[in-house]
């Protein structure tokens, strides 16, 4: 089934190659129609409108340079504009063949007007010619999976993945992405979670691995996950108090009221400051409200328990 | 000697001699700076013209540089990691090879660690936004803020993006920030950065790759604070009882549930420092040279990130981008356009946040507590202006001016500065936390540029006393300065009359202000007069000073002045004029008068500014132990006053006074000497009070008159940490300045901070 279409704002980030790059052709291309004028408009707003009127007084003064048609079909797509776009691109294209990222930023206007599956065909032919490019390999990844390709996404991803290894954000997406495509994925989405905790040291990462396991009901993983996290924080007990609802959650109703029996006591221990703060405050407030509601749910604790 | 060993004794002496000038030749052509600052830690970075090694050695003074780091690749760009260091501590070092030293072990490389974490020290923090201009009026912004800083050390400074127009190339950043710019500040502050989209022009976050990822070396795996975001693009950093966040508003996703934005809820929920302040390019809320209501980046921000802050209790929030001024009210929970700001909703406090006007922002709870306010600000002016609307409804105050921001940070209690080209303050703002009392530190102003006058346009003197607070000017029309005509910065026209070659000389402006507080409190006052062409001032019907361009001796209506054009502020002391100020309504009244007839503008804007304590250490103790010294040591306590180089306390007449001082840093139970002066100190064991009484300390407290005698001797004195109380003295008012000296870690003698104890 086909996706809705993505738009730009839930790939916040995805573009960002595209407006930078389009605003460099546009200075580059101003400084050769006349360096003076590129102070002015690098001075001027930077909205789109502007930049886009820019760009017509620059094409009707150079109606052949193919760089100031790819400047504007950029902003077009901003806009929204897809026909403009394309047609920008093309005729870019006609002028300049050579130009190599028509093909990407075809793609790229496909995909956000919804036509996902010519936005895979031309990321494609991009990517024939240039598959070390990490944005295309992205796009690919995130066309495949919204039209359901889960072994071409999965290898676009990976490629994109293994070209900015050091990015949380691309392996946040990917694993969520991963995640996303059902249970036979899902083992692998955490794995691919601690590959990039492994690199990167993300807790972002910890903590979308942490949503899958508590997801997955891998509770003992998780929280195996939680004590990691705790030995590492500066605040052990957010994490602690996070052990506490994932014991409730399982079910396992007396460790759970240990652990806030334990965790109060923890608190108690901190030095002043910590003690007085108003997070911990809070803190304390829910674990003694959750410590109450399984009491009430509970047998006694053993008296060798309640001692320690 | 043969030939041939003539000519390879030849050929060796000519490669020694290349050998040499190779060596010769390294030569540091951007920096040092620094980077990654941290109570343990700091990265000195550098680069040479050829690739060597690395080597910074570092130590307690000049040529004292006694421990090095290392490393052996030939590279040009340069950096390297301190670790180990000891916190609240002053260290000079040198950058160079294993065989040279190519800069440093003077005076001026030399840096501060960080307070120990949770630990309020008073810390001044720049702020530049859209700097990367490379020009004078960036250079102007800079200049201006040394001239009102003083010789006042800066504990680091912040960068909101675009910090190297147009493509944030090497040679961009080179002119921008590194060359002819801010090196006298790179030396001995870390700079931290945030990424704009023109910076973005020449480097990716994603691969964190690029100019802007290669010049800065910044934390990702917490090693300065907070959680591990594994990436450059967004990090954070403690500062003493600060956590500082900076995220990436252009490239890293701005959606809630994206990664930047889970590694800011953790971050979030670790913290345990009294203030958050998050900083980034896009702002949330704007209507400068860019729009928050439209525009993607700002409004992503402003829904999700600012959600996020707020939920967690945020206190401020900066940002570039626009090129303009723009600081909000306290505020909370507005997400929609900018039309939909609601001050009921939306304002936690809609005053203006002065202390000594509409009052400092309040913040009820110590620590982070949600949705409790924030104060947002917008500060992309410091190399260009662009106009826009300027009327966001949640902001305070909108300005088309260059300048940059100053955050004074004292403890509980958060001071915002703006200052212009020329190092005149256009706004200010307090922020304090957990019902802190608001102290008045540094100068405060009654009124600011742009405030309200009446005038009286109407060519001939209105009465013989108009200057006086009796007489009533309630005919007289009231309007926003600037004032006058001729000029495009006017924002109120006066009239010059119907003919333009006979022209009004005369025209007079009144102002009513209030004084809060005793006057006899103030130390300071100044006016800060844009004018054209001379002025005389009269204070609660006195005149007080009139400018260099009118005559002296009788003034009236038909007096000329000699030119004198306007479009700055000038600075006048009024200090002696403080025993007219009465606690409660003054009144400042103006007369401005033209150089002829025809004069085709007149300009009139003031402010009028006051200080009431100094901050800095009591004059006589820097000029005994500041050789020694350096920065103070933030240990003394007076009733659990906390931060501050100088703090003062209010003592309630007979109450009890309890005097602390903690452990020096790396010294525990170091020796103290305690003395206090009110001007002159004397050689007691005890504080004479005069007609009070005596402060009456320990036996085994030394109190050195040290300003007469040099040095105290080494004699026995009471282990640190310690307290100590006073009974309650009597015969108010009367003030106490108190100040310790301590034994750090190399056995030097150094100065506490201070505390002037005020008995009311």
């Amino acid at each position: 089934m086909r996706s809705a279409p993505p738009t730009i704002s839930s790939h916040a980030g995805f573009f960002r190659g595209g407006v930078a790059l389009a605003v460099a052709l546009l200075i580059v291309a101003l400084s050769a129609a006349g360096g003076a004028f590129v102070p002015a408009v690098a001075a001027r707003h930077d909205g789109v409108a502007e930049k886009l009127a820019a760009l017509d007084r620059e094409i009707a003064k150079a109606p052949t340079d193919a760089r100031l048609w790819f400047a504007r079909a950029e902003f077009s797509r901003l806009e929204g504009n897809w026909r403009a776009a394309l047609a920008d691109l093309d005729r870019a294209a006609r002028l300049d063949p050579s130009l190599e990222r028509v093909d990407l930023a075809r793609a790229r206007v496909r995909f956000e007007g919804g036509d996902v599956a010519r936005a895979v065909e031309l990321v494609q032919r991009y990517l024939a010619r240039r598959p070390a490019d990490r944005e295309g390999q992205e796009l690919l990844a995130r066309a495949s999976d919204a039209l359901g390709d889960a072994a071409a996404a999965s290898n676009a991803w990976d490629a994109a993945v293994a070209l900015a290894p050091h990015d949380p954000d691309l392996r946040f997406e990917q694993a969520r992405q991963r995640f996303a495509r059902g249970a036979a994925h899902r083992e692998i989405a955490i794995a691919q979670c601690d590959a990039g905790v492994a690199v990167t040291g993300a807790v972002a990462l910890e903590e979308l691995a942490l949503r899958f396991e508590v997801e997955l009901a891998a509770f003992d993983a998780a929280l195996r996950r939680v004590a990691r996290l705790a030995d590492r924080s500066p605040r052990p007990e957010i994490w602690r108090e996070r052990a506490t609802e994932l014991l409730e959650r399982a079910g396992r109703f007396d460790a759970a009221r240990a652990a806030c029996i334990e965790l109060e006591r923890e608190l108690a221990r901190l030095p002043a400051a910590r003690r007085r703060l108003p997070a911990t405050n809070d803190l304390r407030a829910r674990i003694t409200e959750r410590r109450e509601r399984l009491s009430a749910m509970t047998a006694p604790l053993p008296s060798t328990q309640s001692g320690r | 000697m043969t030939r041939s060993l003539i000519r390879r004794s030849l050929l060796a002496a000519a490669a020694l001699a290349a050998s040499s000038a190779i060596a010769l030749a390294q030569t540091v052509t951007r920096g040092p700076y620094l980077q990654s600052g941290s109570h343990d830690r700091i990265t000195v970075c550098w680069r040479t013209d050829v690739a060597c090694d690395s080597v910074v050695r570092y130590g307690a003074g000049p040529g004292q540089l006694t421990s090095s780091v290392s490393d052996p690749a030939q590279v040009t760009d340069h950096a390297v990691t301190l670790t180990g260091l000891s916190q609240n501590l002053r260290l000079w070092y040198s950058v160079g090879t294993s065989s040279a030293v190519l800069a440093g072990d003077d005076a001026e490389h030399q840096f501060l660690t960080a307070p120990p974490a949770g630990r309020a020290r008073a810390s001044r923090i720049w702020v530049l936004g859209d700097s990367g201009t490379k020009d004078s009026n960036a250079r102007a912004v800079r200049n201006g803020f040394y001239a009102a800083n003083g010789g006042r050390p800066i504990d680091f400074f912040l960068m909101l993006g675009d910090n190297a127009y147009p493509i944030g190339s090497d040679s961009d950043y080179q002119d921008a920030v590194f060359q002819s710019m801010y090196e006298a500040r790179l030396i001995d502050s870390v700079l931290w950065p945030a990424y704009g989209n023109h910076d973005a022009l020449s480097a990716d976050s994603g691969t964190q790759s690029g100019v802007y990822y290669d010049i800065f070396q910044l934390p990702k795996s917490a090693e300065c604070g907070g959680v591990a975001s594994g990436t450059e693009a967004y990090y954070s950093f403690d500062w003493g009882n600060a956590h500082f966040i900076c995220l990436d508003s252009m490239e890293s996703n701005r959606l809630l549930g994206g990664a930047m934005l889970t590694w800011l809820d953790q971050d979030l929920l670790a913290n345990t420092k009294e203030w958050v302040i998050a900083y980034w390019h896009h702002p949330p809320y704007s209507l400068g040279s860019h729009d928050s209501d439209v525009e993607t980046e700002l409004t992503e921000m402003r829904l999700n990130a600012v959600e996020l802050l707020e939920s967690h209790g945020v206190d401020l929030v900066l940002s570039g981008h626009s090129h303009s001024y723009e600081r909000s009210f306290l505020i909370d929970s507005h997400r929609g356009k900018s039309f939909t700001f609601d001050p009921v909703v939306h304002g936690k406090d809609m005053g203006d946040g002065r202390i000594g006007s509409g009052g400092a922002y309040q913040k009820p709870s110590a620590g982070m507590t949600p949705h409790e306010g924030a104060v947002y600000v917008v500060s992309g002016a410091s190399g260009k202006t662009e106009s826009g609307p300027l009327n966001h409804p949640a902001m305070h105050v909108s300005l088309e001016s260059l300048g940059s921001l100053v955050l004074d940070l004292w403890g509980s209690q958060l001071d915002g500065i703006y200052l212009d080209e020329n190092g005149v303050e256009l706004d200010r703002f307090s922020l304090v936390k957990g019902g802190a009392t608001p102290v008045d530190v540094g100068t405060q102003q009654w009124f600011a540029v742009n405030s309200d006058w009446k005038r009286h346009d109407q060519g001939y003197t209105p009465a013989s006393d108009w200057h006086s607070p009796s007489y009533s000017d309630a005919s007289w029309a009231n309007g926003p300065a600037i004032l006058g005509y001729g000029e495009n910065y006017i924002a109120t026209t006066v009239s010059y009359g119907n003919d333009p070659n006979n022209r009004f000389i005369t025209t007079y402006f009144r102002k009513e202000f209030d004084v809060s507080g005793d006057p006899a409190d103030l130390m300071a006052m100044r006016l800060l007069a844009n004018y054209d062409d001379g002025f005389v001032a009269y204070l609660n019907g006195v005149e007080v000073l009139r400018s260099a361009s009118m005559p002296a001796g009788a003034i009236d209506y038909d007096t000329l002045a000699s030119s004198h054009e306007g479009g700055k502020y000038e600075t006048f002391d009024l200090g002696a004029a403080i025993p007219l100020l009465t606690s409660g309504t003054n009144l400042l009244a103006i007369e401005v008068h033209q150089s002829n007839k025809t004069s085709s503008d007149l300009v009139w804007d003031a402010v009028l500014e006051y200080s009431s304590f100094e901050p800095l250490l009591p004059k006589g103790a820097e000029g005994v132990l500041d050789p020694i010294g350096g920065i103070p040591l933030d240990l003394l306590r007076v009733n659990g006053s906390t931060g501050g180089l100088g703090r003062s306390v209010d003592v309630a007449d007979g109450s009890d006074i309890t005097l602390e001082i903690d452990d020096p840093p790396g010294n525990p139970g170091a020796g103290l000497v305690l003395f206090g002066y009110f001007g002159v100190p004397t050689a007691l064991d005890s504080i004479d009070l005069g007609t009070i009484g005596t402060l009456v300390v320990p036996q085994e407290l030394w109190l050195a008159n040290t300003l007469s005698i040099g040095l105290p001797p080494l004699l026995p004195s009471y282990p640190t940490p310690w307290s100590y109380v006073e009974p309650g003295m009597t015969g108010a008012p009367l003030d106490i300045s108190l100040q310790a000296v301590v034994f750090d870690a190399a056995g030097k003698l150094r100065c506490t901070n201070a505390v002037l104890i005020r008995l009311r």
